[in-house]
């Protein structure tokens, strides 16, 4: 038993997402937990616990590449880092977490929970640290993403992930506050992407370029430097809100400025829509005054 | 008798009864002194259970008060309290989940008009009181120092958003009152300062990220 090693107060502290609560505008992520992906160099788990329940059928790999080292600027590096994720008949409790090193307990995967702290048998996964191999970024599709772990269980599969390697539990604050800059940046981006994707109107593939058009924009939101003012509004520096975002005192300040720019965003297109509107109907009206109706001339633009 | 006899006599009768009256009132002082210790003690006792009392009643006062600017925050209903927390505040919503001990996904259904139970509720316009309350007295940015942690020599996990999930926001308060130390506040939220020792520092890297070193490593 390892003292060190840390486990969750409840289960839903592991989960940002599970099953119809993920969602494809939020980015890519360690943690995150996709299916029907086969693992270079990784052969079938022979596991008796997992063979048992036939546990490796569906394929699903967790994202385990540290989440500063995945992206260059807004697009993922080629390869990524997982490791398998498979079912299992030997379910670990929250109190057995201090053993089994080998693996990351994944207690109600696919959200069936009779409370916060009952382990549902039938719905219980595993990730294996020993089953760990590089997949293509491009094999892992947003709608193929079936869960997606807090920053605490990417610091709880990190600190195990680690003490497997090293023997070291490093300490589960200092993890997570060594990758809190690019969590809020990923949950900024998905209020980014909620504000500005159409996902009901939109077929697949539009939606995707929609994602990629809106990643570099949020992208540039982050990188441009501009005048950022202070949290009392006395002064302005000129800095990249990213940097911001990334120091404890300022990053509350940031979060603030992002809304605006957002809320900015926001207004300038409903005019733009409103303005093209308004053309369109000017247009059709001169139309109808000149003669027969030959035909519209609206534009496109974001709702 | 001789009269040396006589005035050696009287003498030594002297010093006997000056002795004697010595005594008496050293006695009498110790009596003296001995009644004024439990005098003094019962004056500390008494004055301890004022404390105490005076305590109390502050900290029910302070409950009152929270209670009250809650039931006014719960007025601006849902939408308009989500706004003021994220928007004004510049919580981000996996904090503001941590904080009323909800998950993400119940925070992100509520933004999408789902229903909230009434508990639910008055937790998010309770953190909202709280952040107005702190502004009150005087904090600057009260949501970042609500984030930040404790103390600089202390693990930066323990953040006084931690000690605010945990139910202590009437010592929060009183602590950003200065009518509680940081000793104080621990000691209530039954906080042990071996238990949470800082450890390790963040350095900033060359690839610009964050790397965990050891402190004076």
């Amino acid at each position: 038993m390892v003292e060190g090693l840390g486990a969750p107060e409840g289960i839903s502290d592991l989960y940002l997402a599970r099953g119809e609560e993920v969602s494809i505008l939020r980015p890519i992520m360690t943690g995150d937990i996709f299916v029907g992906i086969e693992i270079p160099g990784v052969e079938s788990v022979s596991i008796p616990e997992v063979e048992e329940v036939d546990g490796d059928k569906q394929k699903l790999a967790m994202i385990v590449s540290h989440p500063c080292s995945m992206r260059e600027g807004c697009k993922l590096r080629p390869k990524l880092q997982v490791i398998r994720v498979v079912k299992t008949a030997k379910v670990i409790e929250l109190k057995g977490w201090k053993n089994n090193f080998d693996r990351l307990p994944l207690p109600n995967l696919h959200g069936s929970e009779l409370n916060d702290y009952a382990v549902d048998p039938s719905d219980f996964y595993i990730a294996l640290y020993d089953y760990r191999g590089r997949v293509n970024s491009g094999d892992l599709k947003l709608r193929g993403r079936v869960a997606c772990l807090t920053e605490e269980g990417v610091s709880l599969l990190h600190q195990r992930m680690g003490h497997y390697d090293t023997r070291y539990p490093a300490r589960l604050s200092d993890l997570t506050a060594a990758c809190a800059p690019p969590f809020a940046e990923a949950e900024l981006e998905q209020e980014w992407n909620e504000a500005f994707v159409e996902t009901l109107s939109l077929s697949e593939d539009e939606q995707d370029e929609a994602l990629a058009r809106e990643g570099e924009e949020f992208e540039r939101l982050l990188s441009d430097i501009r005048p950022i003012p202070s949290a009392d509004g006395r002064k302005t520096v000129d800095r990249r809100l990213r940097d911001d975002l990334a120091t404890a005192n300022r990053s509350l300040n940031a979060r603030r400025i992002f809304k605006k720019l957002l809320k900015a965003r926001k207004e300038e297109l409903t005019l733009a829509r409103l303005s093209a509107e308004l053309t369109a109907e000017s247009e059709q009206s001169t139309h109808e005054d000149a003669g027969p109706h030959t035909g519209s001339s609206e534009q496109s633009v974001p709702n | 008798m001789r009269l040396s006899d006589i005035k050696h006599f009287s003498e030594s009768l002297s010093r006997t009864i000056i002795s004697n009256d010595i005594r008496d009132e050293m006695h009498d002082a110790v009596t003296r002194i001995s009644q004024l210790r439990k005098q003094t003690a019962a004056l500390r006792d008494h004055a301890g259970l004022t404390k105490n009392d005076v305590s109390k009643l502050h900290a029910d006062a302070t409950r009152m008060h929270l209670d009250s600017a809650t039931d006014q925050k719960i007025k601006l209903g849902l939408p308009a309290l989500l706004a003021e927390l994220s928007d004004d505040y510049g919580l981000g919503w996996s904090q503001i989940a941590k904080l009323v001990r909800v998950s993400v996904p119940a925070i992100r259904k509520w933004r999408t008009g789902g229903d909230i139970t009434t508990p639910r509720l008055r937790a998010l316009a309770q953190l909202a009181a709280f952040l107005k309350l702190l502004g009150d007295q005087d904090i600057a940015d009260p949501a970042a120092w609500l984030m930040n942690p404790l103390s600089t020599d202390l693990d930066r996990g323990l953040t006084k958003a931690r000690l605010y999930a945990e139910g202590h926001d009437v010592e929060l308060l009183d602590y950003a009152d200065g009518f509680l130390n940081l000793e104080q506040l621990m000691q209530l939220a039954e906080i042990s300062p071996a238990e949470v020792h800082i450890e390790n520092d963040l350095v900033m890297g060359q690839d610009g990220f964050y790397s965990i070193v050891p402190i004076g490593g």
